[in-house]
């Protein structure tokens, strides 16, 4: 039997406007959107790498080393230039110092910009696997600060500013841990999702059509490749990060990781049962198949690329399957022909 | 079994086969309402009809989500012997200025709503089955204490009925009609007069007892709320102190009995034949807050009412119930209304404590499949809520009316003016809680107090906004959402 200092807590009643007392209302139906910071996050575990690295990596060493190198190079090549031009004095030498001032200043901001778009790759990371926790151990504060964060997130997006209004008329208090996230959902990602799945479902059929009709097998593999970066930057920007080149190749990285991690029941789900038919297709035509199984492949990438960017995992909404997209794809494709 | 029976099951196996076939053409929900008197049966029929005719706000509630509710609308009812739910009269009290709460019913009531909406199947789609109809029945929760009686002959009856009179708390009520009963001779020739005075005695002390909270528990629940029967010979009979003699047939004690089966056989019977065994759903509200105003005794009365309560939804395999009850109801919510007099930070709590309390009977439910469930609910929100800063201490308030005549520690409420209430704190962890559950009487740990209803908000100049609710779309989706998948 435990209660002692909480005994003191009696039943009161005040009058709203006793002095005596701070009386403060909550705000009806009002989601109070405090700006989210990482750092009061609670207990939220790094998910663990699949493999950890020991020791020195020679190779990166190597790299870092060479880099360096040539970084020094470089520097002492343009301190060169530079000297030698500030010594001329004459048009041509300001000109160059302008244009170098140019190259600098855009170097900066291209920078800052590739670590601002890693920042928030990283951000949407951290986010989906608090969301993650906070459904699993029904945290409601930690959903309850997700969900405003999410609105931080997607504040500026005119697309969304309806879910947003929607998403402020609700009384979030009343709701639990899933209810709050299922809700921001519904609300914020849906729409997305049904974005992302149009870019990928065109992404999926480009690389079809010019896999079948390529002259080339090397001039299909860079148009493929192309296509498929294309997909993954546009997903990433529909869900709120737009990645420079060294994003992307993060992005790809992240993208064919879990690939690879959750492979082994995708491909025993769905990837499979296409192969199976891409070969009755490949007996009627081999370019055919071939056009199709590269398509899917597409459609698989833009799938994982959901999966690393989505900021929420799937609660209540039913994640995307690849046989169904493929059967849209298909659809659409003979309907149009 | 006799004769009759026999054609009561044949009856009831036609009955459910028309049913079943009228089913596959245009899907009707039978959603039974019950809960005990005070329980807010009325109040919650009234906000849910009103929230779906007047577009509430129901985030939760599935097909509102999905945006695939495309109209809901009453219709006329279809059962034409009982009374319709008296839906604008309810909606009137509660939107009028004052707002009050409407008065509770005391008989069964129906009413059915229509939900068009955009079915998810393809089949359905195609085969335009896009309407459900949910027939509401509201009826007193008592009356589902009546069950155990069926298999009781009087004499059972009697001994049981006096054994709990002569029960220690009961013994102030009780004491005038034994008094009256002892003067009575069972085997006399029966008069009319002796049965009125027995059974007015004993109809005053079933009324005292439901006065002092525990009615519940003392069936027969007919006697409180006798509706079309009143004083009809079948609700004009009382227990008798049995007698050595061999009572004759002419005797007192004779027409006592027949008027018992008479109860049994014209009021009990044909409400769970006709009424309670074709119910598709159910949801049984529960006002635990009032209980835990009460200490030990209170909670514990309701628990053994709900207990009871729930035995009807499981019927023994021999008893009579079950050859007209097949596995019809398939869900089953207990809702803890009246959430909005707590802070929503004790809304779990208050689940647990319900839980807690059905307990007994949601761990024997794992039979015929049903599911169950508890919610905090206010079928129309009463109050705000908000904070009291006092001694450094944060206290988490409501903001509401208290009705008249609510009183908080020395302060008694004049219905007039708003105040911040702290109804204390709900007990947490499972040992506090059934700590709370044996407290006494009166310690002043809880309070809640009753407030008037929330002053109606006008969208334009004559639509009335949907009534506010908390988690109402929680226990629609439990309860129909699958319906209109």
């Amino acid at each position: 039997m435990t209660r002692q200092t909480k005994s003191k807590r009696t039943p009161q009643a005040f009058a709203p406007d006793d002095p005596k007392f701070v009386v403060q209302e909550t705000p009806v139906a009002d989601m109070a959107p405090d700006p989210f910071d990482p750092a009061d996050m609670p207990n939220v575990p790094e998910t663990p790498l699949p493999y950890s690295p020991r020791g020195l990596k020679w190779g990166g060493l190597l790299l870092s080393a060479l880099t360096g190198l040539v970084a020094i190079a470089g520097g002492l090549w343009l301190s060169d230039l530079v000297s030698g031009l500030l010594t001329r004095q004459d048009w041509i030498g300001w000109t160059a110092l302008g244009l170098l001032a140019i190259v600098a200043l855009s170097g900066v901001v291209i920078v800052l910009r590739e670590v601002w778009a890693l920042l928030r790759l990283r951000r949407l990371g951290r986010l989906r696997r608090s969301a993650e926790d906070a459904v699993r151990k029904e945290d409601k504060a930690l959903a309850s600060r997700i969900a405003a964060d999410l609105q931080h997130l997607y504040r500026a997006r005119p697309d969304l500013s309806w879910a947003r209004a929607r998403l402020k008329d609700q009384d979030a208090q009343f709701m639990n841990a899933i209810e709050t996230l299922s809700l921001s959902e519904r609300e914020l990602m849906t729409p997305l999702d049904a974005e992302a799945l149009d870019v990928i479902g065109a992404a999926a059929k480009r690389v079809s059509v010019i896999t079948a009709i390529s002259p080339l097998a090397v001039v299909d593999m860079v148009v493929v490749a192309a296509q498929n970066m294309r997909m993954l930057r546009s997903i990433a920007t529909i869900y709120g990060v737009r990645p420079g080149t060294l994003g992307l190749f993060k992005l790809a990285r992240m993208v064919v990781t879990h690939i690879v991690l959750t492979g082994g029941i995708a491909l025993g789900d769905d990837l499979i049962q296409q192969m199976i038919g891409q070969q009755l297709m490949a007996k009627l035509s081999a370019r055919l198949g071939q056009g199709l199984f590269n398509g899917a492949l597409t459609a698989r990438i833009g799938l994982a690329t959901i999966d690393v960017c989505r900021p929420l995992p799937f609660i209540k909404a039913s994640p995307p399957r690849l046989r169904t997209l493929l059967a849209d794809i298909a659809r659409q494709a003979t309907s149009k022909s | 079994m006799k004769a009759s029976d026999v054609a009561d099951t044949a009856v009831d196996v036609l009955r459910n086969v028309g049913a079943f076939a009228h089913d596959l053409v245009r899907p009707t929900v039978r959603l039974g309402v019950t809960g005990l008197s005070r329980a807010g049966k009325t109040v919650f029929i009234t906000s849910l009809i009103h929230n779906l005719l007047a577009g509430g706000r129901l985030p939760f509630f599935d097909p509102v989500a999905q945006g695939r509710l495309h109209r809901a609308y009453l219709e006329p009812q279809p059962d034409d012997d009982v009374p319709r739910f008296d839906y604008e009269r309810h909606l009137a009290d509660l939107l009028g200025s004052p707002p009050k709460w409407p008065e509770s019913t005391r008989r069964l009531s129906q009413l059915r709503l229509t939900l068009e909406f955009e079915p998810l199947g393809f089949l359905d789609r195609n085969l335009g089955r896009n309407k459900l109809h949910v027939d509401i029945v509201d009826y007193p929760g008592e009356w589902l204490l009546d069950l155990p009686l069926l298999g009781q002959s009087y004499e059972d009856w009697s001994m049981r009925e006096i054994a709990m009179a002569r029960e220690p708390n009961r013994e102030a009520l009780s004491r005038k009609m034994l008094a009256l009963l002892e003067k009575l001779d069972p085997s006399a020739e029966a008069r009319e007069e002796d049965a009125q005075h027995a059974a007015a005695a004993f109809t005053s002390y079933l009324q005292e007892c439901r006065d002092k909270g525990d009615a519940a528990v003392v069936p027969p629940g007919r006697f409180l709320m006798p509706g079309e029967f009143e004083g009809s010979p079948a609700l004009t009979f009382a227990p008798l102190l049995p007698s050595d003699v061999e009572p004759s047939r002419n005797s007192l004690w004779g027409m006592m009995a027949r008027r018992y089966e008479a109860y049994k056989s014209h009021i009990v019977k044909p409400f769970f034949r006709d009424h309670f065994a074709r119910l598709d759903r159910q949801i049984v509200l529960v006002d635990a807050l009032t209980a835990l105003n009460g200490g030990r005794d209170t909670l514990h009365d309701l628990q053994r009412a709900l207990t009871d309560i729930l035995g009807c939804f499981r019927p023994g395999s021999n008893s009579w119930l079950s050859s007209v009850l097949y596995p019809r109801i398939d869900k089953i919510l207990f809702a803890a209304t009246k959430a909005d007099h707590l802070h929503h930070t004790s809304h779990d709590r208050l689940e647990a404590i319900v839980r807690r309390l059905a307990h007994n009977a949601i761990d024997r439910a794992d039979f015929a499949g049903a599911e169950i469930d508890v919610v905090a609910v206010a079928s129309v929100r009463a109050t705000r809520e908000g904070n009291a800063k006092v001694r450094g201490e944060d206290l988490p308030c409501i903001f509401g009316y208290p009705l008249k005549g609510e009183k908080i520690g020395t302060r008694t409420f004049d219905g007039n003016e708003e105040y911040a209430i702290f109804p204390g704190d709900l007990p947490h962890d499972p040992d506090e809680v059934e700590a709370f559950l044996k407290r006494k009487a009166g310690d002043n740990q809880v309070r809640v107090v009753r407030f008037r209803p929330p002053d109606p908000v006008t969208r334009n100049p004559d639509t009335p906004a949907a009534l506010p609710h908390i988690r109402l779309d929680r226990a629609l989706n439990f309860l129909l959402g699958d319906k209109m998948a």
